[in-house]
């Protein structure tokens, strides 16, 4: 009985990924979200386009911090295929690069981002948008 | 930092299967605990074995199982170690990233923005953000001592603050060096108030060598503040005083940029009136002589009343188109020549009452001829048969008089000249000129006429407008010829 509550409660457990190629970026943001994590939020990471998609398949991250330029698979394409091709339509993806231009902006929304921040990005307002989110 | 880490390690899958792993190369069963004996991965079974798991030289949890879990106890705590270390970097990483955050964001705002006291509270609101405990005042130093410029916390507490706190303060300014007291009661510059503060920082706000005030982050909590915060506060409170005398001088560069405009403004209308006045000249001069010909030309062909009528009304009426002409070009509004409604209420009231006055001393003045000249002798005290065509037609000819006169050159003069007597060397000019311009008629009428250019002319100053001046021209004027007293004034007794 307690193994399957504990297995429900991890099945609930709110998870977020963090991808981007560089990897100071992404203990930044690990440590930004440290405190989430103490309320029980877990912290995944993926370094390329390809492992984040892995990731999302296996783990159902509801929210996404993506990085636009990496190697392998652009943030742009990971995005494509996690709105339209495996429908995850839920899945609140936050665009995460040093671009802003507008015209990256256009080419995020298209790709199905719910959200663009561009870098250097406040931390405090990473940890509002992940509570905003994950409710 | 260390505490949860074994915990969030063990809550991970992949570790699990690591842990799994380990159990089967070892070939028996462990049990991982954290460091109050809570199991967190296997069975809290009786084990010959524990291991302790150390971060930092401290024990988090602990490795239960065979002899040979040791080795498993020592690479989780390499592990965590390392984990550990990361965790540190990540954390001054971060730290770091915040202050170039907020860097970025106030250059951000202080490109954008120069009023003074929101950029200040800018400034708090970031210092806030990176020395997370405490209280932020700006406090500048002025010539009349030192003024709170902004807080974070409302006007009485930041008073409050600073009365505690205003040795530490005066001392910065004094030294020009930042300081940190974190047990700051037991500073001998502690001065006991309203509010306990028990750690304070402050920074001078510098600009070359000049003080413009300091920056002050107070806790009345015990905080630990680090040499750290003290050189953020500093870098702060540089950029800071730079954004403040920025401010500042924009402040003062956008008053003179005021200044200089109202400045442009009256030399432009002082330019205005020099013209305006200038063509005054020209028309008042070209005016005396067209006056003077007509005056010539009307006795030389010794013409009738009729013809000497004629003449004079179309000498008048060249000049006021002339005037009216001046009046267009000057693009001044009609009021600034009387032409205004503005304290009409009153001036009608005082007209009337100056002009009773004036017609009663004229009736007693009549009286007396009729008493004491036996040329009027038995005359009757209203002389009708005097009532001509310029007896109606001065309800125009009168105000007209005074546009030209008060409203055009009087108005003029008074502009044109300086100094607080400049409306007094006004009417005395306009006066007499109006009097030159009746002096033809009669010696009397000419000294008569600058009497009554002084009434008219103080009315007009008196009232800003024309109503007064002229409805008591048109009651003197006529009741002159009313009480024939005009003829008098022209001719004499015969």
């Amino acid at each position: 009985m307690n193994i399957k509550i504990k297995a429900e409660v991890d099945k609930q457990m709110p998870k977020v990924l963090i991808v981007d190629d560089e990897p100071h970026i992404r203990i930044l943001l690990e440590q930004t979200l440290e405190e989430l994590e103490d309320e029980g939020i877990e912290l995944l990471a993926a370094g390329n386009g390809e492992d984040a998609l892995q990731t999302i398949r296996e783990e159902r991250p509801q929210l996404v911090f993506l990085d636009i330029m990496m190697p392998k698979m652009n943030g742009f394409e990971v995005c494509h295929i996690v709105k339209n091709e495996l429908g995850l339509k839920d899945t609140y993806i936050v665009m995460l690069t040093a671009k802003g231009q507008e015209f990256d902006k256009q080419k995020g929304a298209e790709a199905g981002a719910d959200i663009y921040m561009t870098k250097p990005f406040n931390p405090d307002e990473i940890v509002q948008k992940v509570r905003e989110v994950l409710g | 930092m260390s505490e949860g880490l074994l915990g969030k390690l063990a809550a991970k899958k992949s570790f699990k299967a690591f842990f799994a792993g380990m159990e089967n190369i070892l070939q028996s069963s462990l049990c991982l605990k954290d460091a109050t004996g809570k199991v967190l991965i296997g069975h809290d079974e009786k084990v010959p074995c524990q291991y302790p798991v150390e971060i930092n030289r401290e024990t988090s949890g602990w490795v239960c199982g065979s002899e040979n879990a040791s080795v498993v106890a020592d690479l989780l705590s390499f592990w965590l170690n390392q984990e550990y270390e990361k965790k540190a970097l990540g954390q001054e990483l971060l730290e770091k990233y915040r202050e170039i955050t907020a860097y970025f964001n106030i250059t951000e705002q202080l490109a954008g923005n120069l009023e003074y006291k929101e950029i200040a509270r800018f400034l708090i609101e970031e210092t806030q953000r990176l020395i997370k405990v405490g209280d932020v005042l700006i406090i500048m130093q002025e010539d009349t001592g030192q003024e709170i410029l902004a807080s974070s916390r409302p006007a009485g507490d930041a008073k409050n603050i600073f009365k505690v706190s205003r040795s530490v303060i005066y001392s910065v300014i004094a030294n020009v060096k930042p300081e940190v007291i974190n047990d700051f009661p037991a500073d001998q510059r502690y001065i006991a108030g309203n509010i306990r503060l028990n750690s304070v920082m402050c920074a001078p706000l510098t600009i070359k060598d000049k003080v413009l005030g300091v920056m002050l982050v107070s806790s009345e909590q015990p905080a630990d503040y680090t040499a750290g915060d003290l050189k953020l506060l500093s870098s702060l409170a540089y950029v800071a005083a730079a954004a403040i005398e920025n401010a500042r001088l924009f402040a003062r560069l956008k008053e003179t940029v005021e200044d200089l405009k109202i400045k442009t403004e009256e030399l432009r209308k002082a330019g205005q009136v020099r013209a305006q006045f200038g063509m005054i000249f020209i028309s008042v001069v070209m005016m005396v002589c067209l006056y003077t010909l007509s005056i010539i030309l009307l006795d030389n062909f010794q013409l009738g009343y009729t013809e000497r009528y004629v003449i004079s009304r179309s000498v008048e009426m060249a000049y006021l188109g002339m005037n009216l002409i001046l009046v267009y070009r000057s693009r001044m509004p009609l009021s600034e020549f009387g032409l205004t409604l503005k304290n009409a209420r009153q001036s009608v009231v005082e007209s009337l009452a100056v002009s009773a006055v004036l017609i009663l001393a004229l009736v007693m003045v009549k009286l007396h001829l009729i008493k004491t000249v036996p040329a009027l002798s038995g005359a009757a005290i209203i002389a009708w048969n005097k009532v001509n065509i310029d007896f109606y037609t001065y309800i125009l000819s009168a105000p007209l008089q005074e546009f030209l006169c008060r409203g055009i050159l009087q108005g003029s003069i008074q502009r044109f000249l300086l100094g607080p007597l400049n409306w007094l060397w006004a009417i005395i000019l306009t006066s007499s000129l109006f009097g030159v311009f009746h002096i033809h008629e009669s010696m009397a009428l000419g000294i008569l006429a600058i009497v009554g250019g002084v009434i008219w002319g103080a009315m007009y100053v008196r009232h800003q407008n024309l109503i007064g001046a002229s409805i008591n021209h048109f009651i003197l004027g006529n009741g002159l010829v009313l009480l024939g007293l005009w003829d008098v004034i022209i001719n004499g007794i015969s």
